[in-house]
């Protein structure tokens, strides 16, 4: 391991966007499923 | 202890018998009509051909001998484990061999072997014209080589088997059996075409050994595994 | 059902500590110590696979406790856990190359942990599309518990043959050095990451238990085993 490697702020950005998105997108289909009843067939 | 051991060595004897009987049953379809065998060897065969169009030159295509092999068996173990279990659920067949006084082990036991000896056939007719397609002739010994085919076969089998027992009874099963499959062999291919390059390049460091051990030791774990799903499997939707 | 679900409790304090860890993770963290900030990654990706490998093995628990007892509680765990566990997976390896491209140059390298969490990936999503191709709910639930029980399995086995496959390659691997005041950032994004996996987990059975219901309208006595 070489140690400094500089001006790659763009892949933590990236990783933490990444993140959050993935994240917070499964949280609100998790919020959606959960409020939508299942058809009623019986 | 001694009267549990009795009782072990019968349930264990039992189970071999039942096994044999299976396997019997499995291999007698297959001796009557052919047809599935010559159809997976023909699908292997087709692959190998392609493969060797897919590599540029025959340098390439020597080193990637073994591992065209594998692929194309992996490939042909897929259709043939699907149809295995196609003949059996045409007419309820398997149901009724759960219905009967056999153990669930024992169909695994016998139909993962049959699988496996087919598997084993296609790749004893297959290897000796993919070495000469690809322009190869094994460094190493033809026993060893003959050995990486059975103990390949056999890992694709059990694990194959089981899972081809649960596609077939849900919809889509030619896509399915893949997906699942593919992930759980991957020790299995690796080791079955690392093994069979070193037998048939020149093996420097003496590896090949090693990665039959390995293949052995894959056995040993998905055998009794398998065995073990295969019944809850079986029986599961039969309620 | 009770008007309290303890999950939601379990979520807002998930959200606050998230919120906090991240913040520290960003900003407060020495991070250009060591190697630079990209070393930032390490805080998500880490966590990440820490979660993932968690999920799994409790998706593996409920399988096996469910090929024991046949109770439909624990197939709507392993439906749960399991999809939660490839959003994690998904996740740790999208971090993972977003780490590798800056420090290794490379979006992917056949290494064994790499090569064996793509194939527990690959294994999971299998059985998240077994699950939706097998209509009959006991079928769908043995057949999964078995298919579970064989992937997980499968982990180590792939993990070792890797090892062994690439002995001739090098192997990569994290800084061992880490600072304690790192470890404290890790430690607390580990933990948002678990309380998240755990409101995510109980919200996803939830909704399994709804739509297991809703499949077998006349209820099953609880002892039909598979």
């Amino acid at each position: 391991m070489n140690g400094i490697i500089e001006g790659q702020t763009i892949f933590v950005v990236a990783a933490y966007v990444v993140t959050w998105l993935t994240l917070g997108g499964y949280a609100a289909s998790l919020l959606i499923r959960g409020n939508k009843r299942p058809p009623e067939d019986s | 202890m001694d009267g549990l051991f009795t009782l072990i060595v019968s349930y264990l004897r039992q189970l071999a018998r039942q096994s044999v009987h299976v396997y019997r049953k499995d291999m007698l379809v297959e001796w009557r009509s052919p047809s599935r065998f010559l159809g997976v060897l023909f699908f292997a065969f087709a692959l190998i051909f392609m493969v060797a169009f897919a590599s540029n030159t025959t340098d390439v295509m020597r080193r990637q001998a073994g591992g065209s092999i594998w692929i194309g068996l992996l490939l042909a173990s897929t259709r043939s484990l699907d149809q295995s279990f196609a003949a059996e659920m045409e007419h309820g067949a398997l149901e009724g061999q759960v219905l009967w006084p056999v153990a669930p082990p024992a169909i695994f036991f016998g139909k993962a072997f049959a699988n496996a000896s087919i598997l084993f056939v296609v790749g004893l007719v297959l290897t000796p014209f993919a070495l000469a397609l690809f322009d190869v002739t094994p460094r190493g010994s033809l026993l060893e080589l003959g050995a990486f085919l059975f103990f390949g076969s056999t890992a694709l089998a059990a694990p194959g088997t089981l899972l081809t027992a649960i596609t077939s009874q849900a919809r889509g099963s030619s896509v399915l059996l893949p997906l699942l499959m593919f992930p759980l062999v991957v020790p299995i291919l690796m080791a079955a075409a690392k093994g069979t390059s070193l037998v048939l390049l020149p093996d420097v460091m003496d590896q090949s050994t090693a990665w039959l051990v390995a293949l052995i030791v894959f056995n040993v774990i998905h055998w009794p595994l398998s065995a073990l799903l295969f019944g809850p499997v079986v029986e599961g939707g039969t309620h | 059902m009770k008007s309290f679900k303890w999950e939601n409790a379990v979520g807002v304090f998930a959200l606050l500590l998230f919120a906090v860890a991240q913040y520290m993770a960003l900003f407060t963290a020495p991070a250009e110590r060591h190697m630079s900030e990209v070393v930032r990654i390490l805080f998500v990706h880490v966590p990440a696979a820490w979660i993932a490998l968690v999920t799994f093995t409790l998706a593996f628990i409920g399988a096996t406790g469910f090929l024991i007892t046949g109770r439909r509680g624990l197939d709507w765990f392993v439906e749960a856990s399991t999809e939660v566990g490839v959003v994690m997976t998904t996740l740790l390896i999208t971090l993972g190359s977003l780490f590798a491209k800056p420090t290794w140059n490379v979006w992917w390298v056949w290494e064994p942990r790499l090569t064996s969490t793509a194939t527990m990936l690959l294994s999971f999503v299998g059985i998240l599309v077994l699950r939706s191709t097998v209509r009959d709910a006991d079928r769908r639930a043995v057949f999964s518990a078995a298919a579970t029980i064989l992937s997980f399995v499968n982990v180590p086995i792939v993990y070792f043959s890797v090892r062994w496959w690439v002995t001739v390659h090098q192997i990569q691997s994290s800084p061992a050095t880490v600072d304690p005041d790192m470890v404290f950032v890790l430690r607390a994004n580990a933990f948002a990451f678990l309380f998240i996996a755990i409101w995510m987990i109980a919200k996803r059975w939830r909704i399994a238990k709804m739509r297991g219901l809703a499949e077998t309208a006349p209820p099953l006595p609880p002892e039909v085993t598979a």
